[in-house]
């Protein structure tokens, strides 16, 4: 078979391929005959309303001296590690304000952070091509560094996100800008499981965001540059459970909802999106007209604990709470007093839902919580 | 039955009077609970009350408290007054202030029958109170009841209230969600409405005083010392507290009364408070986190972060009050105070610091820090420093220690800085008495009023005589006498906190950063590797370690292709075999002879099965999942294949091999050796391996450039030798499409994009497939990063590398290979033929030549991007060779210079067109 011919069969592959993926998404319209929104308001739903002292800054976090790419909280008590481009993750107690441990990283351009769900351990990834974890307890060396108690090295481009797989210390999962998801052993430092990458189906571009399911950690969803997201078994590293089109821009975050069964992306493009992991359907899309022709790109988005809110961090400086089941924005973090000054670049919202904590590139890290008779919602 | 009460107690009344119960039940009986042990201090006396510092008028214009309503101030201020101080005694008293609270409760709870206002009752309409004072505050202002007023009002109210919930919160672990909740709902702890409870029985207690319905907040600044501290009273303050941006405006001036918090103003002299190291303003226990916010800069009130702190203050650096250790945990205190430490903005200004007349400058100073005994707790002053001896004290005043001798700081010294009378010189400076007995003591003779030079080892030299005497120090109890006197002794150990002090200035001086780019293969990765050398940047182990699994991984790589090739070779002289049967003169490689399919291409059937594995995982792409394993079990294999003819030959043939890298030849040739455990890549190896990690990651390091003699006559510039350069160099793998790192990159100060000149008859496959001149390659990711927003501001510093290679290639293949430069035009080899004679010369020989016609597309290219009006800086470069690496870092260094003198265009315009003038010319 001469490479003439080989090229000819590859090109008439890929014109099949976009006709089959065309007619899919064609008929994914057909089926899909409302979205949320128009559902929820057809049964009458009114959207949540928001005073503009219900949900207010009450701590500012300060201390770091370069942007802030990243923040996890902790799962059961209220701290929260926060990345920054000084290259250094701090530890804060959210209640205090106050920093429990500045952390000095080997390499400065350091993307993402996160916490242990024990509370003992903190990781990070950046342009290093490395996640580095540290044990909160171990001792400081003489300079006062806390040492790197374990590199998982394998990444061949940058890592963009990595999160815990819950419920346990030992496994991590990363994303890097290779085009492929690990798995790892933090006890061994190897790798369990590649997903995606040269010689399987997998994103084909740089994955920027993960998120692991919080109702079955086997199952997890990332989202790329290539504008797709796509869920993942861990068991099957070969291939994608699924891949989701629609985005228009790179899926810069994705977030599974809190039961487990959707997840919600946010893109260059400027829209959160929601989808169901079940059936495949993109269920709405979260989009705001701006008056000028400028998209701000979504950088980080958050459920609330009941999943009817959805935080949605702006390239802007704009934060949003959309209600997910009106496709509504029902408050602006930006426009209140005591926003931020540059751009939102992650949120997180803490494990019991009572506090939102959302990081910028203005260096502070801000906590806001639900303020007057508000119930968590 | 309170009012009655408190007309019987008058001040100084002692607290013992309270302790019959008969009396009544109110609740400052409570003082009858102390039962600790016995007082070690003096029991602070009761000042009877100061009209004019009463807080009544200050209340009253502060715009705190607006109401228009005539209140019950003053009355039960004055009444209540002998009351708190006699209680702080008692909370002086007590070991464990926890047991005082309990004691308060109880009582408190004892007596809420018989005091008639509910407590949740009053809680709320304290909330309702504070409500309405701020809009009322709002009105009074501005004169317009604006809604957007109101609102913010209220939520400064609101949120103040809720945020003082979240305190309490934090020390019982709470959920945020909890201490949101009003104070009046339900889920607040016990410990909260036991506070609550007594704190509202003290609101009862007032309103029976005045109206009922007032708002009391008027007299909290009193009533706050009922509870200590840890008990914070919650509603008192929901009505006071703004955000934390609003208030404090101006942190200095208190509008409550001496000795009270500034911010929530209550409290007294002798509750225990945190300071702000700027404005000196005082917070207690529970409103020093919300003014001092997270302390990023130690204590300092949120508005004072990023000044300069009190100088008065200075000794207190990073020794915070107990209070502060109580209110936080250790790991807290320890980064609050660290940070206090360490922080830019708290250092001590130079300038302040006087030494012999004359104040330092930042360098000098940074000298006197640094050194190896630097002086004691400096603060700023005035000082004198014996350069000779090391001696050092305050001006007018005898030394108080001896540090480092021979810096070169400050002034001259004078013959009076120290203010001795003793009329003896010692280095130009009269000494004071006791030093004068000290030489006494020491066997100096002294008569006739010598002038001593001494020395910092001790020995000394009269004035005008050449001989050394002992050290004065060798004298028995000469070190005793002066401890006796304090006098400065010489030291014998080294300052330990000299390391940290110059980690931290180290941290706080400016970094250039250099950030090196390229496309793939353009020699970035070498000159990193090439400065790290030069600059002496050790590669530690495990980077040795890296570069070693990634120098014998490379090696199995060359081995896999060239085995590739050796297919082909054997394929081919098959079929020219074959061939050759027919038509004699046809091989070119002479290989004809071998019979029955066998060529000098062809391997053994054992080294054949290793060939096709290797081959196999190299397809398969996971090489590094064998390895290092690999190295240990086929190292034979590798042996055994390099010894082989047939290899050899293949080996023989790798110009052709395309896929083949120039430096394979280097590692393959010492294949053996490679391919064993204990290899060991020395520098040479290292600068030739491609690449750094094999992670493609991200590679930096910090270093200074060493002073060579003669430079400044060279450049003209004055450079200072301590400057700090960082190079950044990324793989060019992560040069994807999305740059989505890019916006990390936002404070570097210059780009070097590298670009190896020798790419212009090579080709690459892009992300498509598609084949590509890989010097368009590289010109398109140029286009990308100078296009870039990021980049819009920056200096680009073009190097061209390779420049060695680019001589032998550009004699073998025309440059106008690559159609971007199809007009490279002939008028150069007229040139080149007139300058005949000296082939020599720079200018003319054919690689300079190229050179300088390419620096000048890219220049054009720039421009013709560029909106900004910036200047590309262009720079030959042979990777491999040090002094060119070094040349092309200096000139960066010169670019960065010339970009701080704005004025300097002059230079800039020199420097840069003088490519430009050789190539046009």
């Amino acid at each position: 078979m001469s490479a003439a011919e080989l090229k000819e069969r590859h090109a008439a592959a890929t014109v099949t391929v976009d006709n089959l993926r065309e007619r899919l998404r064609q008929r994914r319209h057909q089926l899909l005959d409302t979205d949320v929104a128009g559902y929820a308001r057809s049964q009458g739903r009114s959207p949540v309303t928001f005073g503009p002292t219900d949900l207010v800054c009450c701590r500012t976090l300060q201390g770091h001296t370069g942007k802030v790419y990243s923040l996890d909280w902790t799962p059961e008590r209220n701290r929260v590690v926060s990345a920054s481009q000084d290259g250094r993750l701090i530890v804060w107690n959210a209640l205090t304000s106050q920093k429990t441990h500045a952390i000095k990283l080997p390499c400065a351009w350091v993307m993402t952070c996160a916490f242990s769900p024990m509370g003992q351990s903190v990781a990070c990834g950046g342009l290093d091509s490395m996640c580095s974890i540290f044990n909160l307890n171990s001792p400081t060396d003489r300079d006062g560094n806390l040492p790197v108690s374990k590199t998982l090295s394998g990444h061949k481009g940058y890592v963009s996100c990595c999160q815990y797989v819950p419920d346990e210390d030992i496994h991590i999962i990363t994303s890097s800008g290779d085009q492929t998801c690990v798995l790892w052993d933090i006890t061994t430092g190897l790798r369990t499981s590649v997903f995606g990458g040269e010689f399987q189906s997998g994103h084909t571009a740089d994955v920027l965001s993960v998120s692991i399911n919080g109702s079955s950690s086997r199952m997890f969803v990332s989202g790329s540059c290539d504008a797709t997201a796509r869920l993942w078994d861990t068991r099957v590293a070969s291939r994608a459970v699924r891949t989701f089109h629609g985005h228009e821009g790179d899926v810069n975050t994705v977030k599974f909802f809190p039961d487990g069964n959707r997840f919600g992306t946010g893109s260059d493009d400027g829209t959160c999106r929601l989808f169901d992991i079940r059936t495949g359907h993109q269920l709405q899309v979260y989009y705001q007209q701006h008056c000028d022709n400028e998209v701000p790109h979504v950088t980080s988005i958050a459920f609330s604990i009941s999943g009817r809110l959805l935080f949605a961090g702006y390239s802007n400086g704009d934060c949003y709470v959309w209600d997910t089941l009106l496709g509504k924005v029902v408050l602006n973090l930006g426009s209140l007093q005591n926003s931020h000054e540059g751009r939102v670049s992650c949120l997180g919202l803490s494990a019991d839902g009572s506090a939102l904590c959302t990081g910028s590139w203005d260096t502070n890290l801000k906590i806001w919580a639900f303020g007057g008779h508000r119930k968590v919602i | 039955m309170d009012g009655f009460l408190r007309k019987i107690l008058t001040v100084g009344k002692s607290p013992a009077k309270d302790d019959d119960g008969d009396d009544s039940n109110i609740e400052y009986s409570f003082a009858i609970e102390y039962h600790g042990p016995p007082v070690t201090f003096n029991i602070p006396k009761a000042v009877p009350v100061d009209v004019g510092q009463l807080p009544t008028a200050a209340t009253v214009s502060s715009s705190f408290v607006l109401n228009d309503i005539s209140l019950p101030v003053i009355q039960p201020i004055v009444k209540t007054t002998p009351v708190n101080q006699k209680l702080c005694k008692d909370k002086k008293f007590r070991p464990a202030p926890g047991s005082v609270r309990k004691s308060v409760d109880r009582s408190a709870v004892s007596n809420e029958s018989s005091i008639q206002v509910d407590s949740s009752d009053s809680l709320g309409q304290i909330i309702d109170g504070g409500c309405r004072i701020k809009l009322r505050d709002g009105l009074g202002s501005s004169g317009i009841l604006e809604i957007s007023d109101v609102h913010n009002s209220l939520d400064k109210s609101s949120g103040g209230l809720a945020e003082l919930e979240l305190i309490d919160d934090c020390e019982e672990g709470l959920m945020l969600q909890k201490y949101r909740d009003p104070p009046d709902s339900d889920t607040t702890e016990s410990v909260l409405s036991s506070t609550a409870r007594s704190s509202s029985e003290i609101f009862s207690q007032k309103g029976e005083d005045g109206n009922n319905e007032t708002p009391c907040h008027v007299k909290k600044p009193s009533v706050v010392t009922f509870c200590d501290p840890e008990s914070c009273t919650v509603q008192g303050e929901s009505t006071y507290s703004e955000t934390e941006s609003t208030h404090s405006a101006q942190p200095n001036a208190r509008n409550g009364k001496k000795g009270s918090c500034y911010r929530c103003l209550k409290g007294n002299r002798f509750t225990e408070k945190e300071i702000c190291i700027v404005c000196n303003a005082k917070y207690c226990y529970k409103c020093v986190l919300k003014a001092m916010g997270s302390m990023p800069e130690g204590r300092k009130c949120v508005t004072c972060i990023g000044k300069k702190i009190n100088e008065s203050m200075r000794g207190s650096l990073g020794k915070c009050s107990r209070m502060l250790k109580r209110r936080l945990n250790e790991l807290e205190v320890q980064q609050a105070m660290s940070s206090e430490r360490t922080c830019m903005a708290n250092q001590l200004p130079p300038e302040l610091v006087v030494v012999n007349g004359e104040s330092l400058s930042q360098d000098e100073l940074l000298v006197l820090q640094t050194c190896q005994n630097p002086p004691k707790k400096l603060r700023p002053g005035f000082y004198w420093y014996d350069k000779l001896s090391g001696f050092w004290g305050k001006e007018g005043y005898g030394p108080c220690q001896i540090i480092t001798a021979q810096l070169n700081v400050g002034g001259h010294l004078k013959p009076n800085a120290s203010n001795g009378n003793a009329k003896i010189l010692i280095n130009n400076r009269e000494i004071t008495r006791k030093e004068l007995w000290m030489l006494q003591l020491a066997g100096v003779h002294l008569e006739g009023k010598p002038s001593f030079w001494l020395s910092a080892d001790g020995s000394y030299q009269e004035e005008g005589q050449k001989n050394v005497k002992e050290p004065i120090w060798g004298k028995m109890g000469v070190k005793l006498f002066c401890a006796l006197v304090s006098l400065p002794v010489p030291p014998d150990t080294v300052n330990p906190s000299v390391e940290d002090i110059s980690q931290r200035t180290l941290e706080q001086q400016v970094l250039h950063k250099i950030l090196l780019v390229g496309y793939q293969k353009s020699g970035t990765s070498t000159i990193y590797k090439q400065a790290r050398i030069l600059y002496k940047i050790p590669f530690s182990e495990n980077e040795i370690q890296n570069i070693k699994l990634m120098i014998q991984s490379n090696l199995y790589c060359y081995f896999a292709i060239l085995l590739e090739g050796r297919e082909r070779f054997e394929e081919e002289s098959l079929l020219e075999n074959r061939k050759g049967k027919t038509a004699i003169a046809s091989s070119s490689s002479g290989s004809a002879s071998q019979l029955d399919g066998k060529t000098k291409y062809s391997i053994s059937q054992r080294l054949k099965a290793f060939s096709d594995w290797l081959l196999q995982v190299m397809v398969s792409g996971n090489l590094e999942v064998i390895f290092p394993a690999a190295t240990r079990e086929y190292a034979p294999f590798i042996c055994e294949l390099w010894n082989d003819v047939a290899f050899q030959a293949t080996y023989n043939r790798r110009h052709e091999l395309e896929m083949l890298p120039r430096v394979a030849a280097y590692f393959l040739e010492r294949a053996v050796e490679i391919s064993k455990t204990d290899y060991e890549p020395s520098d040479m190896d290292i600068l030739y391996a491609e690449g750094i990690t094999p992670y493609k990651g991200l590679s930096c390091m910090e270093f200074s450039f060493p002073t060579i003699e003669g430079e400044f006559s060279v450049d003209g510039y004055q450079h200072d030798p301590s400057e700090r350069y960082q190079l950044v160099r990324l793989h060019p793998s992560s040069l994807g499409e999305n740059c989505k790192w890019a916006e990390m990159f936002e404070d570097i100060d210059i780009v070097m994009f590298c670009i190896s000149l020798t790419d212009y008859d090579e080709f690459a496959l892009d992300s498509n497939g598609v084949r590509t001149n890989k010097m368009l390659a590289s010109k398109q990711l140029f286009e990308s990063l100078v296009t870039h927003p990021i980049f819009e501001q920056k200096n680009f510093l073009l190097i061209l590398n390779k420049a060695d290679l680019l001589d032998e290639k550009i004699e073998q293949v025309p440059l106008t290979r690559c159609e971007w430069f199809h007009d490279f035009n002939p008028v150069i080899s007229q040139n080149h033929y007139n300058n005949n004679g000296n082939n020599r010369n720079n200018h003319s020989s054919p690689a300079q030549r190229a050179f300088h016609y390419i620096a000048v597309k890219f220049k054009r290219l720039f421009t013709s991007l560029d909106r900004k009006d910036r200047k590309l800086y262009v720079s030959m470069v042979t990777g491999l060779e040090p002094d060119s690496v070094d040349e092309a870092l200096r000139y960066t260094r010169n670019i960065l210079k010339w970009d701080e003198s704005l004025n300097s265009s002059l230079n800039i315009d020199l420097s840069s067109t003088d490519i430009e003038a050789s190539t046009t010319s």
